[in-house]
């Protein structure tokens, strides 16, 4: 391999993004070497902004397999950490032993958490935040009293989440308000205060002297003496750049490895990029920033003597303890020459700011309304004259018009991309979707935060709302819709047979569950079964737990049991070692912490059919005991209940399916907020459907009012199979029913004389008639060692 | 070390049905065997996120989704394809003979960590 010999330190996103940028721009110029030690976790931090704008990975950026590198010619020795420098003889050593020479050295060793010098940080309890999967740990432990020490953005995210999962939290902040590089002192105070309606105390320019307890944690001590009590403690004081290799080497290192505009440190041919480099005396520690410096960096490497390294243009959009807030450039404004356009609105929480130098923008603040926010953010990003902007800020509210973006302001600062050249991808190669914009021009692809922006430009472009398609396999960009078309016209009966027709299904598993319901519902259920395109669930008709053991719901229909199924059940669960018997929101009883291999025996003891108590299928029917027994009933609520449980039971169904029935308008069975729920009034049965009462919470809309019990039943099933039809993949009916519209389905559901109705039952009854209890397969297995715990022969 | 003592029998190639994965136990570590569109793969059956049976995951090409929080492994590396952060699960060498599928369990001194129970 010829070129330039380029030695790069450090595999985080800055360095793995330099060497993509060449072997893409200079395929065979270089001779790169790569260092990676595999302990420096870089990717996580943007992992953050990832999860907070609820986007998709960085997968072009992720840790490449090794034949990726040996394809491109690079030499990559990944855990292996570089000991020494030599600059002046212009070599390497790594922990590998050997030296290896180069033409150009950089350096993108990245930062670590710092965590400021206090006694007790050791304890149990004490957690050191700088990713989710922190976050997701810390909030397993359940705390009931937690201290989080710093009160930046991520100190801010753990302090939230904390506060959801109901602990009572305090942040301790060195600073006089919350998040200072993002905000200025009053924004920063209302920010504070929206903190405190949410139950987070806040205690301001203190300083945490001592984490308390022995062993455990038990509270924290606060220079002065003051105790806060806590079970938890969460550190998030921010980042660190990794200096110490440079530092060893000579090169000049103040907080981080000092760099000119062309990123070049104080040695000759030796450059520093990312969040281990300091420019102009800040370092950075944003994704955006970091791959603008990785451009300049490539550029100047394949011999563009201009490429220089401008800063300031970073903007941070983001949701804080509920609070929309955009935030870029110099947020305080202090100094001569520095005045301020304002907007304060503390009754509201609403504060905006635009600080302006010289007649031009340099900073920005919005918190509460980011109406706007795109073009100020970019005003800050070119510089902008003032006074077109000083409406923006002030006319918040009062419907003043956002002027457009011109065309070559950057929307994704991860990516650098421009307006421009989105419009290039909508209007020459078709982009209609945000998902399609991002695939074309890798705006969005990162942290995301830009998608907002980017819909917008569609929208602007293309003159009307963008609806996002919904994809059911998104390898191949298929709809449910595309797929149920391409299984009716060809008569598709089997998975395999779908992918060999249009690829669905074959290079990643995660549409195969749903590809097995579109081929079972159009053949009604007559398809040919592949478990391997079922999940564990519906492979052994369980629901599996976090440590592998499955939980075991029988069928209780109604919410009805007797003794005798109560006995067998207790058997059940002493013999096999159940973990918990629980009862269900839904008025059964589940058995927790069977193994795989007793599910067959347990069903065989237990006698009783299974409840579907897993996958995307009809549940059950939560009942009260109605005119049985109450003595306001005015409807046999438990005898339709169970009708209609027997009539859907062993269904699969494009997302799980509850329903109810009430016995009167008192509703003890929570109808409303059910996928289907009909309530007896005098005279008659009410049929609501799209009702939800778990991560949304909709109620549903009424559907129709019947006379009879009959009826109602018929109703029902007709709305069912309109739904098994029609619905999405995944989409539960408080989807479904909003986006079809309840017109549209009354229309299908309810006009007998059309004849669709009865259609709808008859390929109900069809596909009810090629269903069965699973938990039959006990006799029968339908796939070798379908229940084994172990496979070893001999 | 011999050949014979190099790789160790675990299961049939009908042990395992196709585009589906099993456990097997070898030297005190469980191992998830699964049987692909491209061949035989192994990999030691704990998913690096949460631990989950990847034995019983979703596979399609080489890869195996974990049932538990849809952790994708490539199956020919045991790297996981989307999370950046976690580590390898241990991948092993495969091999078939009439009709039987064999581990390389020189690497099993490598694997540290106990079986789970």
């Amino acid at each position: 391999m010829s070129g330039t010999r380029i030695v790069v330190i450090g595999n985080g996103i800055a360095g793995a993004a330099l060497v993509d940028s060449l072997v893409e721009e200079a395929p065979g110029g270089f001779s790169i070497t790569l260092y990676g030690d595999e302990h420096v976790g870089t990717y996580d931090r943007v992992r953050l902004s990832e999860y907070m704008a609820g986007s998709v990975g960085l997968e072009e950026l992720g840790m490449r397999p090794r034949d990726w590198y040996a394809e491109r010619g690079i030499d990559v020795r990944l855990g292996v950490r570089v000991e020494e420098i030599n600059a002046a003889a212009k070599k390497v050593r790594g922990d590998d032993g050997e030296w290896v020479p180069y033409d150009k050295l950089v350096l993108a060793t990245g930062s670590s958490s710092w965590i400021p010098p206090m006694i007790g940080r050791e304890k149990d309890g004490v957690f050191v935040f700088r990713t989710v999967r922190d976050t997701e740990e810390m909030l397993e432990a359940e705390p009931e009293k937690a201290v989080v020490i710093g009160g930046g953005l991520l100190g801010l995210e753990a302090a939230y989440g904390l506060t959801n999962r109901g602990a009572g939290v305090t942040v301790v902040h060195r600073s006089g308000h919350p998040m200072n590089q993002q905000l200025d002192g009053p924004a920063g105070a209302m920010l504070a205060r929206a903190m405190g309606d949410l139950g987070v105390g806040m205690r301001l320019n203190a300083h945490s002297e001592e984490i308390l307890g022995n062993g455990s944690v038990r509270g924290v001590r606060l220079r002065g003496g003051e105790e806060l009590d806590a079970d938890l403690v969460v550190i998030c004081t921010g980042i660190r750049p990794n200096a110490g290799l440079a530092r060893r080497a000579g090169l000049k290192v103040n907080t981080g490895i000092v760099v000119d505009d062309h990123l070049k440190t104080s040695a000759e041919d030796v450059y520093a990029v990312g969040e281990c480099a300091e420019h102009g005396g800040k370092t950075i520690g944003l994704v955006a920033p970091a791959l603008e410096q990785v451009r300049v960096l490539s550029r100047r490497l394949r011999g563009d003597e201009n490429s220089r390294y401008v800063p300031g243009g970073t903007a941070t959009r983001l949701k804080v303890m509920g609070v929309d807030l955009e935030s870029a450039g110099d947020v305080y404004g202090e100094g001569p020459g520095a005045e301020a356009i304002l907007s304060s609105n503390p009754v509201k929480g609403i504060y905006r700011k635009a600080v302006v130098r010289d007649g031009r923008v340099v900073g920005v603040v919005l918190l509460g309304d980011t109406t706007g926010g795109p073009q100020l953010l970019g005003a800050v990003r070119q510089g902008a004259g003032a006074e077109e902007y000083a409406d923006l800020i002030l006319g918040s509210g009062g419907g003043v018009e956002a002027p457009p973006l011109p065309d070559d302001a950057q929307v994704c600062d991860c990516n650098g991309v421009s307006k421009g050249r989105i419009l290039v991808a909508i209007t020459e190669k078709g982009a209609d979707t945000v998902a399609k914009v991002g695939a074309a021009t890798k705006a969005g692809a990162s942290c995301g935060s830009c998608k907002p922006i980017i819909k917008t430009v569609l929208e602007e472009a293309t003159g009307g709302p963008v609806e996002e398609k919904e994809e059911l396999c998104k390898c191949m960009g298929l709809s449910t819709d595309d797929v149920r078309g391409i299984v009716k016209q060809r008569g598709i009966k089997s998975v395999s047979a779908l992918g060999e027709a249009c690829g669905a299904g074959k290079a990643c598993s995660d549409c195969k569950v749903g590809l097995t319901y579109v081929v079972s519902e159009v053949n009604a259920n007559r398809h040919e079964e592949e478990r391997h395109a079922r999940h564990i669930n519906d492979r052994v008709h369980g629901n599996i737990q976090n440590d592998g053991t499955f939980s075991i719901v029988p069928r209780t229909r109604g919410g009805v049991t007797t003794a005798d199924e109560l006995r067998r059940i207790a058997d059940v669960a002493e013999k096999y070692e159940a973990r918990m018997i629980k009862i269900t929101g839904s008025q059964r009883l589940d058995i927790l912490g069977v193994r795989k291999e007793d599910l067959p025996s347990a069903w065989e003891d237990l006698g009783m059919p299974s409840g579907f108590a897993y996958g995307k299928a009809f549940r059950q029917v939560k009942t009260c005991v109605g005119t049985e027994f109450c003595r306001f009933g005015v409807g046999d609520s438990t005898g339709l209940g169970i009708e209609l449980e027997e009539a859907f039971e062993n269904l699969y169904t494009p997302a799980k399916v509850k329903m109810a029935a009430s016995g009167c308008p008192r509703n003890c069975a929570e109808s409303t907020v059910k996928d289907v729920g009909v309530i007896a009034i005098e005279g008659g049965w009410q049929v609501w459907v799209g009702g939800a009462a778990g991560m949304d919470v909709r109620k549903g809309d009424l559907l129709a009012t019947v006379e009879t019990h009959e009826e109602a039943v018929r109703v029902v099933k007709a709305f069912f199979q309109y739904y098994r039809e029609n619905g999405r993949w995944k989409e539960r009916t408080y989807d479904f029913v909003p986006r079809v519209g309840l017109e549209e389905i009354k229309k299908h559901v309810l006009s007998e004389d059309s004849g669709e109705p009865e259609g709808l039952r008859e390929r109900l009854a069809e596909a009810k008639a090629a269903s069965y209890d699973p938990w039959q397969e006990r006799v029968q297995n339908k796939t070798r060692n379908q229940f084994a715990g172990v496979v070893n022969d001999g | 070390m011999t050949d014979s003592e190099r790789w160790t029998r675990v299961c049939a190639e009908d042990d395992v049905p196709f585009l589906e994965g099993r456990r097997v136990e070898v030297g005190g570590f469980y191992v998830g065997v699964f049987n692909t569109e491209e061949g035989f793969y192994a990999v030691y059956d704990v998913c690096p996120h949460r631990g989950g049976p990847l034995s019983d995951g979703d596979v399609a090409a080489a890869t195996v989704t974990c049932p538990l929080h849809a952790r994708k492994i490539d199956l020919k590396t045991g790297e996981v394809l989307n999370d950046e952060g976690l580590s390898c699960t241990f991948a092993f060498s495969v091999k078939r003979e009439e009709g039987f599928v064999y581990l390389d369990t020189r690497a099993l001194a490598s694997l540290g960590a106990p079986s789970p129970a």
